[in-house]
């Protein structure tokens, strides 16, 4: 019989007419749609980060930037010696808050001083509706203009601004005002930013910002010629090691690999819904297998070789596959609107302003979706289709009823979950070194095959345990228990799907419940001011906003208020990667609250900083450049390289780039720098913080742009933005455990249909429809009590894995475990319910059996 | 805004609107700049240097050169600087704050081999990026740079196509242009610069053209003027040729053409002799015919190249030959703003006498979108 025939009319026939079939499509399709949707996001993601990147890059094939911050303008003069260099751009830039127009008042504005002569090698400056040269002219003598700004059309459009108009940012409490001189063109460096971009010139924005004889960025065009690696070290030995001489790609190349990591995280977490999915596809298969034994028996009879009936099943598979890759793509790509949206979000937030990303499905995604689609559907019917072709003729014959179960090789399949275990802990066990945590994600793949292995013993187990308590039980929990032993072969892959969805959905818990508490902890333990005040701006995005010192003291002076500790926040270049080097007055910081130090005496810790050139370095940072207590390390300072000692390793939450911690004493002396990105306010005893806050607010809150906010409102927003972050983790774990949903859903039905006879037996002796429902909801809450307790167990060692090898190495973060004890009731309520939801259809079905067609069955 | 499209933008604005600008001003503030008025006493070294109180200066160097193997080449480089005025710059301390633009055209005709090649800067001083400095002449933007050094001066100029390095020692006493030492451009009184010229400077050096080195010797010519107002209104271009006659004398002529298509009678010429003494003509003295005319195929632009060149009072009629057509300098298609300036030959009877010579012919104001005065 040829294979086309025995497709048409066998698999077609199947593939179309059993609703099973349909479930299982919609579970693949939804298992694939989150795996697409993520690939999306992660990709728009990332091309929206490049091509900013590729767009405030321009031309350049170089930068210098200073490696303590800001660096002298006269270095200009020797990088001008260099043969090899053909173009040079010098920029100053700040990125601050707008005050007027009023409708873009608090949006944050990137102001990048240029030399608009040397520019236009560098990028494309594009000017609105400028077509006559004269007036191109006239724009451009205009800039030359200290009052003189470009925006963007976008930014203008917005906010009704046009040529001519007020535009005003604010600093420290100073207003800069500008007048809008043209606008540029939605395209390249025009449109990063959102158009929250503007452009003045250089000397205005040195006067402005405060930055006479200093220069954040020089930008270069190097000879086409010339390898850039050697022009690199030739310039770094002619430049000192004052600057860092990088391309421009490299800038970002720290916050690409963290960036990497979170998107290898949020891959990791999408494929769970794959894993659910091949357990879906290699259940029904089986399924199938069993309930068309007698098919195959015929066929086999017919003179159907078992290659031909293994390919059968395997192409019916693949079919599934196919089909539920294609719908999941699209299925995806809508989905992946949403993602995009919130990743955009919740990159922004923690790494890299980003534009917002278009949304696009390139077609290799879309190839991408199916062939995974294929490969897990082939990769799944796999063995079902080896069970399928290796049935005698004369057993299949039998029909379903026969060797059910028999020879289940329990021992086998527990040896091999002890050496997938054994594995998993080994692999757990490697040294952890920053980056992407291969043995991390093995270790958790190895694991929850590990506990699939184990799942048809539990099965044998849990009956066998629940036969005492049920003896005495209403028939249809002896009835269910019954069953469920009998059709372990069948129950145990939608097990395995429904505790691997519900194990990683545990272990997420525990590991975003261990960071919350950590963070939790961490806050309270360093942030005890009772009122803290920043720039309006600080909270929001990379504002380079601050405040002048007299404002501290002027606060300083009030009678209520006992101490106030000046925090400031310098972007260093540490190891040619940028690291935040906090200064406070470490006095105050001692006095008042704390930092959690890894060892060592807090006291002696504290002591030995106040003043002097000890530092605290945080744990991330630690580990990643794997320093140590004692160590000396060498500060890049506008004085040069200064030495200075590490006093002690704190725990850190707030960045995930590290941080140092230096008296603030360290930075007025090297950096000359009196400025104040946050005070934290301690009061005396006795005196309402909220009033007091709101006399801080009334009295520098609007004069100066500051705002000011109590402890417990703080702590509240911190948590409001950490919550964020773990948004697109919560909705993939419930589409897991949807697509789990479905396997259940998928394995009752079959059941009921297995066992319409049994069935109609029943009815026919007297079991009413009601009995019948409570038979088949029984099992349900049997499997999803037996994944329950698979998936609790499973989900907390996936947790220590999670927590202390993925985790650690991908973001550095040593977290205190903490088992959320509400878990428990939770995955009980979501397993029980989900298995109940799962099973209430079939249930339906079973009891509405037609009485004489369900004996007649067979 | 395009790529590069900035400087010969500014180079109009600097050329043309020196009028427009004071015309600008209000009348309450007066301008930092000096006028050129009849009666400024030159006194060198001190004016081949910066003169900062003026709006407009330039140094100009042109010159015909040869190799040893016989290769023929023109080249041009000149610096131009133009003061900025605007009151809450001048209060900024950045060095970055512009008081002065400055400007560079820099072009070599490879003759032989019937190649022209030119490039541009534009900046502002910039921490020594660019600059001119007062009391000696040394102006330069970037590596491009002319430099007195010792009895001469040196030039320098390169970028990725050609480069040259070049000394040049002057074979004569430097010619002061006009009269009183003021060379009128306008009507008005201001409307003029302060101009002197080294007419024959010895020259040798080194000139690369691609992967081409040569060693090359010639005769080139300096310009230096300043002022605060160059053209009057109404005008829309100049001719002006630069002549190195084989005899040992020279001649400058410089004629400024009108809306109406005559020409302005401040059009004047100076005639060097062979021993350096120089008189003054007026615009009734000589007179410059066109004779041929070459279609730009880059600007469309057509430029008068071949001239017939008549003074009577010297019994001089010389007819000009381009030695080569395109000569060019067109910086960007969308500002149009485009001049040719090229390597000339010239030959004719001077006191009936066969004459040959080399020289430079500037022509402004043919490419059709130098309106400026609109």
């Amino acid at each position: 019989m040829s294979q086309q025939i025995l497709l048409k009319f066998i698999s077609l026939r199947h593939l179309l007419h059993e609703k099973r079939t349909w479930l299982t499509l919609i579970g693949v399709a939804l298992g694939i749609s989150v795996f697409v949707s993520i690939r999306i996001a992660n990709r728009s993601v990332l091309q929206a980060y490049h091509q900013s990147v590729d767009a405030f890059a321009g031309e350049t094939t170089l930068e210098i930037v200073g490696r303590s911050g800001p660096f002298n303008e006269r270095l200009l003069i020797a990088l001008r010696k260099e043969a090899a260099i053909e173009k040079i751009s010098p920029l100053v830039q700040s990125v601050l808050p707008i005050v007027e127009p009023a409708s873009a008042a608090e949006e944050m504005l990137l102001l990048m001083g240029i030399d608009l002569l040397q520019e236009q090698d560098f990028r494309d400056y594009e000017i609105q509706g400028e077509s006559d040269e004269i007036e191109i002219t006239s724009a451009f003598e205009k800039l030359l203009d200290p009052e003189s700004i470009f925006l963007t059309e976008a930014f203008a459009a917005r906010h009704r601004l046009k040529i001519g108009d007020a535009l005003s940012v604010r600093m420290g409490g100073d207003v800069l005002s500008f007048k809008v001189a043209a606008l540029l063109k939605a395209k390249d460096i025009g449109q990063m930013r959102d158009g929250n971009i503007a452009f003045l010139d250089i000397a205005t924005a040195q006067w402005r910002f405060g930055k006479i004889g200093q220069l954040d960025r020089i930008d270069l065009i190097s000879d086409v010629q010339l390898a850039l690696d050697g022009l690199i070290t030739q310039l770094e030995n002619r430049l000192g090691d004052g600057v860092l001489v990088r391309r421009p790609k490299q800038r970002n190349r720290h916050v690409e690999k963290m960036l990497f990591s979170f998107q290898m995280n949020l891959t990791a977490l999408s494929a769970i819904s794959l894993f659910v999915g091949l357990f879906l596809i290699y259940n029904t298969l089986l399924v199938s297998v069993a309930h068309r034994k007698k098919e195959i028996g015929m066929l086999r009879a017919l003179g159907v070789d078992r290659p031909q009936i293994f390919r059968l099943f395997t192409i019916e598979g693949i079919a599934i596959g196919l089909f539920g890759g294609f719908f999941g793509v699209l299925m995806g790509a809508l989905l992946a609107r949403w993602v995009v949206q919130v990743l955009s979000t919740t990159v922004t937030a923690l790494y890299v302003p980003i534009p917002p990303s278009p949304f696009s499905l390139p077609l290799p995604l879309f190839v991408e979706g199916i062939v995974i689609g294929v490969l897990v559907a082939a990769f799944s019917a796999i063995y079902p289709a080896w069970q399928a072709a290796r049935l005698k003729p004369r057993e299949a014959m039998e029909g379903i009823y026969s060797s059910e179960e028999t020879g289940f090789k329990h021992g086998k399949l527990c040896v091999l979950g002890s050496g997938a275990g054994l594995l998993a802990f080994l692999l757990s066990q490697m040294p952890i070194r920053w980056g992407m945590s291969w043995n991390g994600y093995l270790a958790a793949a190895l694991l929850l095959a590990a506990f699939s292995f184990f799942v048809p013993s539990t099965i044998l187990a849990f009956s066998r345990g629940i036969r005492y308590f049920v003896r005495n039980r209403a028939p249809a929990w002896r009835l269910a228990q019954g069953h469920l032993e009998q059709a372990i072969r069948r129950n145990a892959p939608t097990i395995s799907a429904f505790m691997g969805a519900l194990a990683m959905m545990v272990s997420v818990v525990i590991m975003i419940e261990s960071y919350r508490k950590t963070v939790l902890i961490w806050i309270d333990q360093t942030i005890q001011a009772d009122v803290i005040g920043f720039p309006a701006s600080y909270m929001t995005s990379d504002s380079d906003e601050s405040m002048p010192d007299i404002i501290r003291s002027e606060i300083a002076a009030l009678d209520t208020v006992e101490a106030v500790d000046g925090y400031r926040s310098r972007i260093i270049l540490f190891r040619d990667a940028p690291v935040e080097l906090a200064a406070r007055d470490l006095a105050v910081h001692a006095a008042h609250s704390d930092y959690l130090f890894r060892k060592g005496s807090r006291d002696r810790l504290f002591q030995d900083a106040i003043g002097g050139t000890t530092l605290f370095v945080s744990e991330v940072l630690a580990n990643r450049l794997e320093l140590n207590e004692g160590d000396s390390i060498q500060i890049p300072t506008p004085q040069g390289l200064i030495p200075f000692q590490i006093g002690g390793i704190f725990y850190d939450y707030g960045t995930d780039g590290g941080k140092m911690v230096i008296d603030r004493s360290q930075i007025k002396k090297y950096w000359q720098d009196q400025q104040i990105d946050a005070l934290l306010v301690y009061i005396k005893e006795g005196v309402d913080v909220v009033s007091l806050s709101q006399q801080l607010r009334s009295q520098w809150g609007t004069r100066q742009g500051l705002s000011f906010t109590t402890q417990r409102d703080f702590k509240t927003e911190i948590m409001a933005i950490f919550d964020q972050t773990f948004l697109i983790t919560y909705a993939l774990e419930w589409i897991a455990i949807v697509v789990a949903l479905l396997g259940i859903a998928n394995t009752l039905f079959v059941s009921i249909l297995e066992r319409q006879r049994e069935i109609g037996i029943l009815r026919s002796i007297g079991a009413s429809q009601p009995q019948v429902i409570r038979i088949v909801l029984a099992e349900a809450v049997y499997m999803g009590l037996i994944g329950n307790l698979i998936a609790l167990v499973c989900g907390f060692f996936l947790s220590l894995l999670l927590i202390f090898v993925i985790n650690k190495a991908s973001f550095g973060w040593t977290l205190q475990f903490h088992f959320p004890p509400e878990i428990l009731l939770h995955s009980f309520i979501v397993a029980i319910g989900t298995a109940l939801l799962a099973a209430f259809l079939p249930a339906r079905k079973a009891a509405r059996t037609d009485l004489k067609e369900a004996i007649a069955y067979e | 805004m395009n790529k590069s499209a900035c400087l010969p933008l500014i180079l109009a604005i600097l050329l043309f609107a020196g009028s427009e600008l004071s015309q600008a001003e209000p009348a309450s503030e007066p301008s930092r700049f000096k006028k050129a008025l009849p009666g400024y006493a030159f006194s060198f070294p001190r004016d081949h240097g910066n003169h900062p109180d003026y709006l407009i200066e330039w140094w100009y160097f042109t010159g015909n050169l040869q190799s040893q193997e016989g290769s023929a080449y023109g080249y041009e480089l000149t610096f131009f600087r133009r003061g900025i005025e605007n009151k809450v710059a001048e209060e900024n301390p950045s060095h970055w704050a512009v008081r002065d633009l400055y400007l560079a055209h820099f072009a070599i005709s490879d003759l032989s081999n019937k190649g022209f090649f030119y490039d541009e800067k534009i900046s502002r001083e910039a921490i020594g990026k660019a600059g001119a400095k007062i009391g000696k002449m040394a102006v330069w933007i970037d590596r491009w740079s002319a430099v007195q050094t010792g009895d001469g001066i040196r030039l320098l100029a390169d970028n990725a196509t050609m480069h040259i390095d070049l000394n040049l020692i002057p074979a004569k006493p430097l010619v002061v242009h006009g009269d009183q030492g003021i060379s009128r451009k306008g009507d008005e009184a201001g409307e003029a610069s302060h101009y002197y010229s080294y007419t024959r400077l010895r020259t040798q050096g080194t000139v690369r053209v691609k992967e081409k080195e040569a060693t090359v010797t010639g005769l080139s010519w300096m310009d230096h003027e300043f002022g605060s107002s160059l053209l009057g209104a109404g005008q829309v271009g100049w001719d002006w040729f630069s002549i190195q006659l084989d005899d040992g004398s020279e001649y400058m002529f410089y004629q400024i053409r009108e809306e109406n298509g005559s020409n302005d009678p401040v059009s004047s010429a100076t005639v060097i002799d062979t021993e350096g003494k120089s008189r003054h003509l007026s615009a009734q003295e000589f007179s410059l015919k066109p004779t041929r005319n070459w279609t730009s195929p880059h600007s469309g632009a057509s430029y008068p190249v071949a001239w017939e060149i008549a003074v009577p009072s010297e019994g001089l009629s010389l007819t000009s030959r381009p030695a080569l057509d395109d000569q060019e300098l067109m910086t960007s298609q969308s500002t149009r703003v485009t001049y040719w300036e090229g390597a000339t030959h010239f030959s004719g009877q001077k006191k009936g006498r066969q004459v040959q010579g080399k020289g430079y012919v500037e022509l402004t104001g043919y490419a059709q979108t130098l309106k400026t005065q609109d």
